[in-house]
């Protein structure tokens, strides 16, 4: 199980409109189910915002923050070890959001897909046997039905404690 | 490798990041034109239903655009029937229409300020003769004070606000608002088609307004008639939310956001009001605290976006006049999409 957080920037285009950049942020709760010795199923409950975009041009795209279920399919393998810093492992991951926000100051929600792709960077400390550090690029791509095209990317952070004692 | 993955993830990162002066958009807004319209009296008979304040309305939201960059053109009728044009009174008098044919499309005893009055005809003009003067980047805002309704009798439910000349007078002597000379979404949509800018933003306070509006993936968990209490996301709205990604952008009524901005005072299936209290429509009254020293700009950047209007409006109606009339509740909407206005 693990927790995490991620800052995010996202360019979005409506329809009739140009680009314009949103940034935001999000945490998620992970629950992992290790698969084999390289790949994992990580299936989340996440929160998240998005700033409104700057309003150059006398528009904005608006701000909207939600919920969202996902899940992940994250392989990777080990590329350095030290008997006394632990294990780094290096992955990636691919996987599909289903989110529900809802635009700020209003009573408006709306839902849509999201296939993600993970690049990742895990440590598992030594001195820490229960727990792993992750550093993550995240890619999405939110196939919403009022955007011309809406991507984000950002950098995660997250913490995973393993029960148990299988490694 | 490693170093190979590590490098081309920092410049893709980079690259978003400061994409920001990749794109050009100088300024906020070029020009901005508005269109103010309000009908207190429909017709010179005092057994008819005429409102007390919507010439209040309009010439408060006139003043105020005005003294924030807006040409506004405007048409009221006051409440003693006098048709004004561009906030001078004309001294031309409405009548006392009485329908003469089954539809309301024509009418006998209008006034002498018929031709310059708020009709629906001189509305869909003035749209009309705007369409070679406002650009892509300029900004268009209409609004309304007056009647509007519902026509429950169709299916879906239509809804439109009542310009002068349609609400009138049968034969029998009871007053109507007819359907053919009120102004209908279908109506704004045709006349906006000529209107280049995107930016066109619909400012209605009138009963029913909110079946102006066309969300299309949204769903709105504050109900079409609000009947007090809290309003919530319930399992309704998930399911609502879903159905409408899965259909894509198939809003039966209403204009599109694409179309335009639309803020009404009321949802779809309820009333709105005004009040001597007041002395506006509750919605304008409480749009107008927030537009006038731009109390509405929530974020404080210098200007008031059509999304923060409505939220200081909405607020204001939330706490003070809902929870103080309980019999005659009701709840600003908006428009759904992912763009917003800036007003001023």
């Amino acid at each position: 199980m693990g927790l995490g957080g991620t800052g995010t920037v996202t360019m979005s285009a409506g329809q009739g409109f140009g680009p314009k950049l949103q940034y935001g942020g999000g945490f998620a709760i992970d629950f992992v189910f290790p698969l084999d010795k390289w790949t994992r199923l990580v299936t989340s409950i996440e929160g998240f915002t998005v700033a409104p975009s700057d309003i150059s041009g006398g528009f904005l795209y608006r701000g909207y923050s939600g919920a969202a279920l996902s899940m992940m399919l994250q392989a990777g393998a080990v590329f350095a070890f030290s008997p006394s810093l632990g294990l780094m492992r290096v992955g990636g991951g691919l996987g599909v959001a289903a989110a529900l926000p809802s635009y700020w100051y209003t009573t408006l929600a709306f839902f849509y897909l999201e296939p993600r792709a993970q690049a990742f960077l895990d440590w598992e400390p030594a001195g820490l046997p229960h727990f792993d550090f992750q550093l993550s690029v995240p890619v999405a791509l939110q196939l919403r039905g009022d955007m011309s095209y809406s991507v984000s990317t950002g950098i995660g952070l997250g913490v995973l404690y393993r029960f148990g004692n299988d490694k | 490798m490693r170093r190979a993955i590590r490098r081309a993830a920092l410049a893709v990162l980079a690259a978003l990041l400061c994409s920001c002066s990749m794109f050009d958009y100088s300024g906020i807004v070029t020009h901005k034109y508005a269109l103010v319209y309000g009908v207190t009296w429909y017709t010179m008979d005092t057994n008819g239903p005429n409102l007390q304040f919507p010439h209040m309305d309009a010439s408060a939201i006139s003043a105020v655009l005005q003294s924030n960059g807006y040409t506004v053109t405007s048409r009221w009728v006051d409440g003693a029937g006098d048709v004004w044009t561009d906030g001078t009174d004309t001294h031309l008098p409405i009548g006392t229409p009485v329908a003469t044919s089954p539809d309301g499309s024509s009418y006998i005893g209008g006034g002498a300020g018929d031709g310059v009055a708020p009709s629906k005809a001189n509305i869909l003009v003035d749209i009309q003769n705007l369409a070679g003067t406002v650009g892509p980047n300029d900004v268009l805002l209409i609004y309304f004070s007056g009647h509007g309704t519902q026509d429950a009798s169709v299916t879906p439910p239509r809804e439109y606000f009542d310009p002068y000349a349609s609400v009138l007078k049968d034969s029998s002597g009871n007053f109507y608002d007819y359907p053919v000379p009120s102004v209908l979404d279908n109506d704004l949509a045709t006349a906006f088609a000529a209107i280049k800018t995107p930016r066109k933003i619909v400012i209605l306070d009138t009963c029913n307004s909110g079946g102006f509006i066309g969300n299309q993936l949204e769903a709105d968990w504050t109900p079409p008639a609000y009947l007090g209490g809290a309003s919530l996301v319930g399992p309704e709205t998930l399911s609502q939310a879903i159905s409408n990604y899965a259909s894509m952008q198939s809003s039966p009524t209403g204009l599109s956001p694409y179309g335009a901005q639309v803020l009404s005072a009321a949802g779809r299936d309820e009333s709105c009001y005004e009040t001597p209290t007041l002395g506006h429509g509750v919605m304008t009254y409480y749009l107008l605290q927030g537009l006038q020293g731009s109390r509405a700009d929530i974020n404080h950047d210098g200007h008031v976006t059509v999304l923060e209007a409505f939220s200081y409006a909405k607020a204001g109606i939330d706490a003070n006049w809902n929870p103080n009339n309980s019999g005659s509740t009701f709840e600003p909407h908006i428009s759904g999409g992912p763009v917003d206005f800036v007003l001023f």
